[in-house]
């Protein structure tokens, strides 16, 4: 299985900062029963940045990600995906069907119809006062319970902050605007496409959707109207929904979130896929 | 109903601002909106002439042309930002003697509204109307309602081809206010400040960006100070009652409960669609200085 985390490339501001740690939570339960990929996406983490400007789009972190999976070559997929995670797992999943097996979708307000609250709770995160601050303030504000914040992960955070690819994706983002003036007009059209097209039901593979249900920023009901749009179409999709849990269950409830992944995966496999 | 309103002139270090007054009584100060990121529309204080015709009896009016419109001068980008626009109130309250002040903020005017509650005081109330781009809008959804809009934009075509989108019922609208935005649109003072913005665009933007998530934060923790409300037109194309109800709940929870009026006929333009029942919800702003709660309002009031 390959999972794709949430965030994207530039300045911890715009969500900036991430990277694959962030599924250390599950990663060794995970991998007892299965083959498990993680991977920094592109200007996060220790991936390099994009090259060009043009390439700073939720467009381009999707095709590095079908790249990703073609150069594996590991036949059909489980690809998982966390709130961003969760639109570019979709959003390659309907590029490229024959890639993938099953598809997870965690706590992803920018797949879901309706609006986000990010915008909303984290407002502000950069004067919560120093960065090590800062970083633990907008996780905390993640999470159903501040207790699940650990410090390794906060430390990690900080130090990705100065890992080479991050550092040259933030500078040229903002020497040309690219959040404001590529990133985020893209995504919005790009995303009412996918909508149209799950709408349309074109998401012909087994589909789970996993929520926190006390996400601040990605509320359950988005991930309901998900479910019930997706589910109208595709006989195999499930919702699965935590209580006293934020945007992360598998930091949150990781013993939970393995259990149900894993019985999702075995019940695609006992179907034949 | 016209209202009779004289033209005042205000001097600033940042040149002059234009602004149309009239009655006497407790101060309202009505902001237009599409002046710090060019709007749909252009927006000169003339548009809320009859609002004003229906508070000037009561209440000191006076509809100020934010900076950079209309007849008001803007020396640089930073002026026509919601910082500038904030300045300005400050100035005119200063110059003209009003004292403590009602805000009316139309659309995008809403922010300087909100954040001038905090940092003036003389600011007792503060009314949105139509408040659509300062919804929080998650990954900046695409609204398509004026995509297609016929270029050039500045034409009378264009200008009533848009203002009939924006509304709910086309009633509200006739030739002397397409003359209106025809020749504001195409004022040589309009193109400068046009160019000026065009110029400083990713500049205005990221500020305007970076002063709407610190109002957020502000309000998600403190709530508001003064009396709020929110007047919505449930036909508004650009954005939806839903989320307008969003913001609602965003400015609720600190010590002052704001409320929220829905008029299900109107569009983007309720002071000109229903003026009355704007008028209505004004009054009661400005005389219970406390804030009502929230409920809808119906037709009956327009």
């Amino acid at each position: 299985m390959v999972l794709v985390y949430g965030g994207n490339f530039g300045p911890p501001e715009f969500g900036g900062g991430d990277g694959a740690n962030q599924w250390d939570s599950c990663f060794e339960l995970l991998s007892a029963s299965s083959r498990v990929i993680v991977y920094d996406k592109p200007g996060m983490g220790w991936t390099e940045a994009p090259k060009r400007d043009a390439d700073y789009s939720m467009a381009f972190v999707v095709s590095h990600l079908i790249s990703l999976l073609e150069a594996l070559d590991c036949g059909p997929v489980g690809l998982v995906g966390h709130s961003r995670g969760g639109y570019i797992a979709t959003r390659a999943t309907l590029l490229r069907q024959d890639l993938v097996r099953s598809l997870t979708v965690i706590n992803s307000g920018t797949l879901s119809p309706g609006v986000g609250t990010n915008a909303v709770a984290l407002a502000d995160v950069a004067h919560q006062g120093d960065q090590r601050a800062a970083i633990r303030w907008s996780l905390e504000t993640y999470v159903y319970s501040p207790t699940s914040v650990d410090t390794s992960w906060v430390d990690t955070n900080i130090v990705l902050l100065d890992a080479p690819g991050h550092l040259e994706a933030v500078e040229r983002i903002e020497a040309g605007n690219l959040l404001l003036d590529r990133f985020y007009p893209e995504l919005a059209r790009d995303k009412r496409e996918t909508l149209t097209w799950l709408a349309e039901g074109r998401l012909q593979r087994p589909t789970q959707i996993v929520w926190g249900r006390d996400d601040r920023t990605a509320p359950v009901g988005l991930g309901r109207e998900l479910f019930e749009g997706l589910a109208g179409h595709e006989p195999r999709t499930r919702f699965d929904v935590i209580d006293a849990c934020g945007h992360f269950p598998y930091r949150e409830h990781p013993e939970w979130f393995v259990s149900c992944l894993t019985s999702f995966l075995e019940e695609v496999a006992r179907d034949g896929g | 109903m016209a209202a009779e309103l004289r033209e005042t002139w205000v001097e600033t270090a940042a040149g002059g601002l234009r602004a149309l007054e009239a009655g006497d009584g407790p101060a309202v100060v009505l902001l237009h909106g599409s002046g710090t990121r060019g709007g749909p529309l252009p927006g000169p204080a003339d548009l809320w002439r009859p609002l004003a015709g229906r508070l000037s009896g009561e209440h000191r009016v006076v509809a100020l042309d934010l900076p950079g419109v209309g007849g008001s001068a803007a020396d640089e980008p930073r002026r026509l930002s919601s910082a500038g626009a904030i300045e300005a109130v400050g100035e005119v309250l200063t110059k003209l003697g009003l004292g403590d002040a009602h805000l009316v903020a139309h659309d995008e005017a809403g922010l300087a509204a909100l954040e001038a509650t905090r940092s003036d005081p003389r600011i007792v109330s503060c009314t949105l109307i139509a408040p659509a781009a300062i919804i929080p809008a998650g990954d900046r959804q695409m609204n398509l309602a004026l995509i297609n809009r016929p270029k050039p934009h500045l034409a009378r075509r264009s200008l009533v081809w848009t203002a009939r989108r924006l509304v709910g019922d086309e009633l509200c609208l006739d030739a002397d206010l397409f003359d209106l935005l025809e020749r504001e649109a195409n004022s040589p003072h309009s193109r400068v400040v046009m160019e000026m913005r065009a110029g400083a665009r990713a500049q205005i933007e990221l500020t305007e960006a970076r002063a709407l998530t610190a109002l957020y934060a502000r309000v998600r923790d403190e709530g508001v100070t003064v009396p709020v409300a929110i007047i919505w037109g449930v036909r508004d194309p650009l954005s939806s009652f839903e989320r307008a109800m969003l913001l609602h709940t965003l400015l609720s929870g600190g010590a002052c409960p704001p409320s929220i009026h829905a008029m299900a006929r109107c569009g983007h333009l309720p002071h000109l669609e229903a003026p009355a029942a704007c008028a209505a919800i004004i009054r009661g702003q400005v005389r219970a200085g406390v804030p009502s709660p929230s409920h809808v309002v119906g037709e009956a009031l327009a």
